[in-house]
């Protein structure tokens, strides 16, 4: 791609605008997506599937600039190359020897996966670069031979809504109607508990990942009452609060437990945006107050009904773009405001959860596609706080359930899995790293 | 097919140790093929970094550049003169322009604003040492320096926020700057000085200039580079003005002296931001750099 005198800006989208002020080694802020096909890769087809799509994504080749008040993406016409794959998912993304580029596309074997600093976009955006990224490379190999309909089309014009901020085109329309609850503070003053554990030498993670059935697990879901998402982060809860009972042997010492789970703001809102636009939702929970995981499940339930109504998003779509609104504070040079974040983050921000889970629901793609595609992972990185992350994916008749630590111990995730065989489920686990 | 004997999960062909409990695979298949499914171990580590250009190496590049020439012009004046005389001006001259072109490169967090007041600062201290220089009196450079301290107030006025700005217009604000340069001109030469004569058209200079800025940033310039332009412009006729209204009223001439100075500077940074402000290029970088 040749130098453009005028090279294309955008600003950073609400949500990314904390992200380079957070970014460290220990805190990549990078999510993983991967597809295993059924044939080796070709490099070199991979590397021109990549660039025939670049173009219809131009909001994602870009380098990250510094400006006098905020961060900006800038147009990046550097080569674009695929990288070998390696035992460390989620790795931070060194700009200087990625061409300045904030994704990684990675090959190994079977596999192909996209690397994404979450400054870019968030885990629907980077899903459906990847489908495209694949589909292109089918199409490449002769194992697809038509376009296909649910995939974005790499000869159509970015939509420009895709590129827009989705979060204050949401309040620009709501501003009428809005029904904001004022009466809020962004973060509470309970810290929750942190898994406590040496952490592994700087930018490893432990990847495990369980493969279970989507019909049995929706089948006991059910009949606790819950969705897989409610159950998996109920069994996690459960997971965490028998973890600081053996951390911490002194109860009046125990924390409450939260976990963060990331909403996928697209279900409420239609904008078809391409750049980050999820939100979390974490549900506290008191170990004092809960016996067994039906209990769990009843409290998160509970959490989760009060807090996925229209009222409540608008209230934390306002909530992000406090900072971004902020008359005084948006006029702050951007390594002061950098400097800010990172301390709220390390000293408020992290401490509100104790762990993620994130759902990325049914990926279904195009059977002629799907014909060569044998499974679709999520990994989302570790904090050096919470020590812990969990991601799930759902493709054809498997759930996959990955766990991502920064820590030696496994207790989480034996947990889980060794709870879910008891119940009997078939749980088969592969690892990564 | 191999399962955990502890934890009871089955495990993929390749893994030999459970990654929950690391008991290890009884019987595991050990072909070539499956220990190859193993990723590759290696990772990028920060030394792979490269080196960013480090900025303070051109700023020590310009200070030893200005050094240099300052020490040549005072060895020169010495030679020639057995004294230092004349060298103090372009020495003078280095030292501010060292300030506004080298001593940014040392600074790890600039910001427009702190810039800005550390180069006003400079240009008081310059315009101060040059009129004690040439005249042995700060008669005319306190009235310059009086007028870059008004200049920095005015433009301390821009990066009040909006809110407040609101409440406080920039009409006002001029108002009450000009208000506070009658007040100190009145307090610092009041008794040499003709109120109708001097301060009054001051007055009214700075209230027509304050009115008509507005109105032309409001209408045609509200971007940063439109506003700095607008308000180069008025510092040039405001100090213009100033200097003819002085000359006038204390030699009975229309020959101005130190606003020439103050000309020399800012006609030059008029032209350069209103060039800035035509080319789309540069237009484009200032503002990615300074979106809000």
């Amino acid at each position: 791609m040749h130098k453009t005198k005028h090279p294309k800006w955008y600003q950073l989208d609400t949500s990314a605008k904390i992200y380079p002020a957070m970014e460290s080694i220990r805190n990549p802020a990078v999510f993983r997506l991967s597809m295993r096909l059924d044939k080796k890769i070709d490099p070199v087809i991979l590397n021109t599937a990549l660039e025939d799509i670049r173009d219809r994504f131009p909001y994602y080749n870009v380098s990250l600039k510094k400006g006098l008040f905020w961060n900006y993406l800038q147009q990046n016409t550097n080569p674009l190359h695929v990288w070998t794959d390696s035992r460390y998912p989620c790795e931070r993304i060194y700009r200087d020897s990625n061409n300045d580029y904030l994704y990684k596309v990675k090959y190994y074997e079977n596999n192909i996966a996209t690397e994404f600093f979450h400054v870019l976009t968030d885990g629907f955006g980077g899903m459906e670069h990847l489908k495209c990224l694949v589909q292109r490379y089918l199409f490449l190999t002769g194992d697809v031979k038509e376009k296909l309909d649910d995939i974005i089309d790499i000869d159509e014009a970015p939509d420009i809504q895709e590129q827009e901020d989705a979060f204050l085109k949401v309040l620009e329309s709501e501003k009428d109607t809005a029904d904001i609850d004022k009466k809020r503070s962004l973060f509470s003053n309970n810290r929750t508990y942190q898994i406590k554990g040496r952490l592994l030498p700087m930018g490893e993670l432990k990847v495990v990942t369980g493969i279970v059935s989507s019909e049995e697990l929706k089948k006991l879901s059910r009949e606790h009452d819950a969705t897989i998402t409610q159950f998996l982060a109920a069994l996690y809860v459960e997971a965490l609060i028998l973890y600081q009972s053996h951390q911490i042997k002194d109860k009046g010492n125990h924390r409450n437990v939260g976990i963060q789970i990331p909403v996928n703001m697209r279900k409420y809102y239609p904008y078809r945006c391409m750049r980050n636009f999820s939100l979390f939702v974490t549900p506290i929970i008191d170990p004092r107050e809960v016996h067994s995981l039906d209990d769990i499940i009843a409290k998160i339930k509970e959490f989760m009904k009060e807090h996925l109504t229209l009222k409540h998003l608008l209230t934390m779509v306002d909530d992000n773009c406090s900072l971004a609104k902020h008359t005084i504070l948006k006029h702050v040079p951007v390594d002061i405001k950098n400097f800010a974040i990172k301390y709220i983050d390390k000293t408020k921000g992290s401490t509100q959860f104790s762990g993620t889970i994130s759902n990325m629901g049914m990926i279904k793609l195009p059977d002629s596609m799907s014909a060569h595609v044998e499974n679709v992972l999520v990994q989302i990185g570790a904090k050096p706080q919470s020590k812990l992350s969990c991601s799930l994916s759902g493709y054809k008749d498997k759930i996959y359930i990955s766990f991502g630590r920064n820590v030696k111990s496994a207790f989480i995730e034996k947990h889980m899995f060794t709870s879910l065989v008891k119940m009997s489920i078939k749980v088969k686990l592969m690892s990564t790293s | 097919m191999a399962y955990c004997i502890k934890c009871g999960v089955e495990l993929s062909e390749y893994i030999k140790a459970c990654p929950l409990c690391e008991t290890e695979v009884l019987n595991g298949t050990e072909n070539e093929e499956i220990i190859n499914s193993d990723y590759p171990d290696y990772r990028m580590s920060p030394k792979d970094e490269t080196k960013r250009v480090k900025h303070i190496f051109a700023g020590k590049i310009l200070s030893v550049l200005f050094f240099d020439y300052a020490i040549i012009l005072l060895i020169l004046n010495i030679l020639i003169n057995k004294t230092v005389s004349w060298s103090m001006i372009p020495v003078l001259s280095l030292v501010l322009c060292w300030f506004g072109v080298a001593y940014p490169f040392f600074r790890k967090h600039n910001t427009f604003f702190r810039l800005f007041t550390m180069n006003c600062i400079a240009v008081i201290v310059y315009l101060l040492s040059l009129n004690l220089i040439i005249s042995g009196d700060i008669l005319w450079s306190r009235i310059a320096g009086l007028s870059i301290a008004l200049l920095w107030v005015i433009m301390a006025g821009f990066f009040i926020p909006e809110r407040i700005r609101k409440i406080l217009p920039v009409t006002v604000y001029y108002i009450l700057s000009s208000v506070i340069l009658f007040v100190v001109i009145t307090l610092l030469i009041g008794n040499q000085l003709s109120i109708f004569q001097v301060v009054l058209p001051l007055t009214i200079l700075l209230l027509v200039l304050s009115l008509v800025s507005y109105f032309v940033i409001v209408a045609r310039a509200n971007d940063f580079l439109g506003m700095s332009s607008v308000i180069l412009f008025d510092i040039s006729v405001f100090c213009l003005v100033l200097d003819i209204i002085i000359v006038h009223y204390t030699k009975g001439t229309y020959m101005p002296s130190w606003s020439i100075i103050v000309n020399i500077v800012t006609i030059p940074l008029f032209a350069t931001v209103h060039t800035i402000k035509k080319s789309r290029e540069l237009k484009s970088l200032i503002s990615k750099k300074l979106h809000r």
